[in-house]
């Protein structure tokens, strides 16, 4: 523990503590776990940037179908490379402090795939498909599926999403506060 | 003939462009749109909703010139029509906002990356400190310094968590469902640990340090009253029947003794008969004798108990329900909940996933499939429905019939014991531990078969999957707790059963079974009853401990084993499959040793510390994951709610007879804190208005008026009358929800509309434009 403390400042400690939900005990933690990905290319800068591959084999994000969606949406540099920052930024969100409402927007951005602000019925497939796994519904199901989405949620009948309504629909669910979340 | 080519060139060119330029006005329009721009601020959506909100609050004067939020767009025609607009930042907003919008908070919840947020950081609270006054720059500090202040507690409790590491490891493996059961125990754990704290520091301690008197009859003046010399004679004839029967036992009978707490385990503190009033202070300093009220203190701490777990039980599930209002529409939202909520973002086991999209796929499949099925069913015809209706009463009937048949089953043997108990008094020990064991070992099994029955009856009866798990878990919610009542209820008439007219039963000292015969042979006779109560709660709960304990060694642990070695080979093995994690059941398991931790406390100190160790093994045991999840996942949030549901029924299920057995029956004279009378109509709850009797008369007038009708009936009207109002103010709300709704879907419309009237007419204009571009394009071929 002390050889993690000695790379931050004291006051980059307070920095990060206030500009995250974190604690300095749990930024300390989240530096182990960054730097255990990739040792080499952070002993000599802190704020080295880690491949987006190397960021996925983090066994939390390893078996989850929106792992590259998460990198992605995360990455100041928006090609899924991310620095320490950038993680710790990713893991204050998903932690159990984050308000609600920060994690509904991301959220929204992790499931646009097509990143135009909507999700779209192109989106929401794809959404299902990889939640699904290795077997897909049907084209039936999967259309039946998505029209039963955008009944519950599209209030303007422009067959997508916007990010109002997608927050409207999320406020009626009960588990995504619950299932949103990683510890590390 | 270059040209000619190169004009059939461009034409083609043309068509493709011109789907393209379509879509890039369209898409340049809807970039301008206001919520657009606002989601793609550094500050995100619902930070520039506070702002646009302070600013409508703010007078007219101060806002400042730059409509930013409401997004107009250029007059420039969408810049020539080729470049979609910049996302404009509202957080010049940000940095010019009154201080009493933002705070730390505001910065955390930007959706910007840490650079950003650090440069609105240093922007905001670095600069500008000139334009702020004292007061400003004071109460700045201050928030700063609360803020660490709160950070460095969050930092402490973090370290403190209990079980923290075990947590991360299950719901990596099996959600956050299964998670909240294991939550679940140790918030019980706590509570537990609560209670015998309470009754070891009132009733154990004082026992322990005051111990001037050590035994009862030297604590007393047998002259005062003839109530003391009841009470002393009593104490006397009982102790004396208890060192017979020590002394009258073989070592075997002494390990036995263990399980059931009787012989020597009955004069113990385990047990309520011990306590007496003991008197301290300072006999040599002239004082008084100072009494400490064993009886106050033990009634006090009861009640203290009982309101704290009622408190504790409200504000766990506050949360809960508020949740479960919100999303009372569940029926309609349940396709998005399950979409956008499904995946469990914990997991981190590479089978766990793998099951967890397989749950996924088939219940997405199996609820489609529902809804085919429902749209089909809701043509059933009469004749159909009818059936089903005829076939369901019939299932009900017989459910009804199966638990009341249960019930009966356990009252019956309740009886049984003591029959067989006195007929068989000179029987072998190990005998008499299995009639004494009789009842409860019925409880458990009745507790086994039963809802295995209810799963299968259910089936037939053909309902939504939903309703059929409330259903099943109802019916054994009620068998399980009717069948505690049903032993409390024949409890009570063994000691109070005026139906003796045996005439060998012969009453005395406040017990009804104080003699069975007159030459009184000891055993079959309860000399103090409510210690005979603490005994048979024991039971149950060493009872309880011991099932669990067995079933995971002797039934999972093999079934585990032997599925490992054998599942490739032998098909039987594969068809009964692996023990899988029934989660209602489980709480259930649990929540019913909680109800007898309730109910057995008054009787019987130390039950919450045993509890406590019951609890302990049950979570370490639950830990060894014999169980794979189950295939059809339990919803979080439902599982909440469930729990706190049925912990707040056995809750008020233990309160009741403790209620009654305080307000109406009469303590022992030869035991417990209450043994002294102070009238002939003695019963518990007689020592607190002797207490209150002592205090100055006007406090008393308040305390007694407190009882009365006169205030308790205006009392009850005004909560019935608060309750009226806010259901009202609920459906008021539903109501107003309703008509927004509408409003919002005709405001999508009318943008719709307006969006589609945009776009023709900069199709148009781009048309007449490109005409113009056409030419220039032409002349650059040519070149």
């Amino acid at each position: 523990m002390g050889g993690s403390q000695s790379r931050f400042t004291e006051q980059e400690l307070e920095d990060y503590q206030e500009l995250t939900y974190f604690t300095k005990k749990e930024i300390l933690h989240v530096w182990k776990r960054f730097q255990q990905l990739d040792p080499d290319a952070l002993s000599a800068d802190n704020n080295a940037k880690i491949t987006a591959e190397k960021i996925m084999d983090l066994p939390e994000l390893k078996v989850n179908p929106f792992k590259d969606r998460i990198c992605k949406v995360f990455s100041s540099s928006g090609d899924g490379n991310m620095s320490f920052e950038d993680f710790l930024d990713m893991m204050s969100v998903f932690s159990d402090n984050a308000p609600k409402n920060v994690k509904v927007e991301y959220a929204f951005r992790i499931y646009d795939f097509d990143e135009d602000d909507t999700i779209s019925s192109g989106d929401l497939k794809r959404v299902v498909d990889r939640l699904t796994g290795e077997k897909n519904l049907s084209d039936e199901d999967m259309q039946q599926l998505i029209d039963n989405i955008f009944e519950e949620a599209d209030l303007d009948d422009d067959d997508s999403l916007s990010f109002a309504e997608f927050e409207h629909v999320i406020s009626k669910a009960p588990d995504f506060v619950n299932s949103f979340r990683i510890r590390l | 003939m270059e040209s000619k080519s190169e004009k059939l060139h461009t034409k083609k060119a043309d068509s493709g462009e011109n789907v393209e330029w379509n879509r890039n006005i369209q898409a340049s329009v809807l970039s301008r749109l206001p919520s657009h721009r606002a989601f793609n601020s550094d500050c995100g959506t619902t930070l520039s909703r506070t702002f646009s909100r302070s600013r409508h609050r703010s007078s007219f004067a101060s806002r400042s010139g730059q409509e930013i939020v409401s997004g107009i767009p250029s007059d420039d025609l969408l810049d020539k029509l080729g470049f979609p607009a910049e996302p404009v930042d509202t957080s010049d907003v940000f940095l010019n906002e009154q201080p009493s919008v933002l705070n730390h908070q505001s910065i955390r919840s930007m959706t910007a990356c840490m650079s950003v947020k650090r440069y609105y950081r240093d922007q905001r609270y670095g600069r500008g400190t000139e334009r702020l006054d004292s007061y400003s720059r004071l109460k700045q500090r201050q928030q700063l310094a609360w803020q660490r202040f709160k950070d460095g507690i969050k930092n402490t409790l973090y370290q403190l968590e209990l079980w923290a590491g075990a947590f991360k490891i299950i719901e990596g493996r099996f959600g956050t469902a299964t998670m909240s059961y294991f939550k679940f125990i140790r918030w019980l754990l706590f509570l537990n640990v609560f209670m015998s704290i309470v009754m070891i520091c009132v009733v154990l301690v004082p026992h322990f340090v005051i111990n001037a008197p050590s035994t009862f009859a030297g604590s007393v003046n047998v002259s005062t009253s003839v109530f003391h010399y009841e009470a002393a004679v009593c104490t006397n004839v009982y102790n004396n029947a208890t060192q017979e029967l020590i002394r009258k036992e073989s070592m075997f009978q002494k390990v036995l003794d263990f399980l059931q707490g009787t012989g020597w385990m009955e004069p113990t503190v385990l047990f309520y008969g011990v306590f007496y009033n003991q008197t301290y202070g300072g006999v040599d300093s002239g004082e008084d004798m100072q009494t400490f009220n064993m009886s106050l203190a033990y009634i006090l701490s009861t009640g203290a108990i009982f309101l704290f777990s009622l408190i504790f039980i409200i504000r766990n599930s506050a949360k809960g329900v508020k949740a479960g209002i919100i999303s009372s529409d569940s029926s309609l939202t349940q396709y998005s909940n399950k979409v956008f909520g499904g995946w469990d973002f914990c997991i981190s086991d590479g089978k766990a996933a793998h099951l967890k999209h397989i749950s996924i796929f088939q219940e997405l499949q199996g609820d489609l499939q529902n809804q085919a099925l429902q749209w089909k069913l809701a043509r059933r015809t009469f004749r159909q429905r009818f059936r089903l209706y005829v076939i369901r009463f019939i299932s009900n009937l017989f459910v009804i019939v199966l638990l009341g048949g249960a019930l009966y089953l356990i009252w019956y043997t309740n009886e049984q014991m003591v029959v067989l108990q006195t007929n068989l008094a000179d029987q072998v020990a190990v005998v008499q531990f299995f009639i004494q064991f009789l009842p409860s070992v019925t409880i458990t099994v009745l507790n086994v078969i039963i809802p295995i029955i209810c799963q299968k009856i259910v089936v037939i009866e053909d309902h939504v999957p939903a309703v059929e798990i409330k259903l099943t878990l109802l019916r054994t919610v009620f068998l399980r707790l009717a069948s505690l009542g049903i032993m409390l209820l024949s409890l009570r008439q063994l000691l109070e059963g005026t139906g003796s007219s045996d005439a060998n039963i012969i009453p005395g000292c406040g017990n009804k079974h104080w003699l069975i015969n007159s030459t009184d042979e000891g055993s079959g006779s309860i000399k103090c009853w409510e210690t005979y109560v603490g005994q048979q709660l024991y039971k149950l709960v060493v009872l309880d401990f011991f099932v669990v304990v067995i079933v995971t060694f002797v039934v999972e642990f093999p079934r585990k084993i032997i599925y490992k070695r054998f599942h490739e080979k032998v098909k039987l093995v594969k068809l009964v499959g692996q023990q899988e994690f029934d989660l209602p059941k489980s709480v259930l398991d649990i929540v019913y040793g909680q109800a007898l931790c309730w109910i057995g406390f008054f009787f019987s100190p130390l039950i919450p510390a045993i509890c406590v160790v019951k609890f302990l093994v049950f979570f370490y045991l639950s830990l060894l994951n014999n169980c794979i999840p189950k295939s059809r996942q339990y919803q979080t949030s439902r599982s909440n709610s469930l729990f706190m549901s049925v912990l707040l029924l056995s809750l008020l299920l233990a309160v009741l007879p403790l209620l009654y057995v305080i307000m109406r029956m009469q303590p022992s004279q030869s035991c417990g804190p209450f043994r002294l009378y102070s009238v002939p109509e003695f019963v518990f709850f007689t020592s607190v208005t002797n207490t209150i009797g002592s205090w100055p008369s006007q406090v008393q007038d308040v305390i007694f008026f407190l009882g009365t009708a006169g205030f308790l009936a205006p009392a009850i009207v005004i909560c019935v009358l608060v309750m009226v109002y806010f259901i009202v103010v609920a459906q008021a709300q539903e109501k107003m929800e309703e008509i927004l709704q509408e409003q919002l879907v005709l405001e999508g419309r009318d943008k719709q509309f307006l969006l589609a009237r945009v776009n023709e007419v900069l199709m148009m204009f781009g048309d007449m434009k490109k005409s113009e571009t056409d030419v220039v394009l032409k002349q650059d071929f040519i070149l």
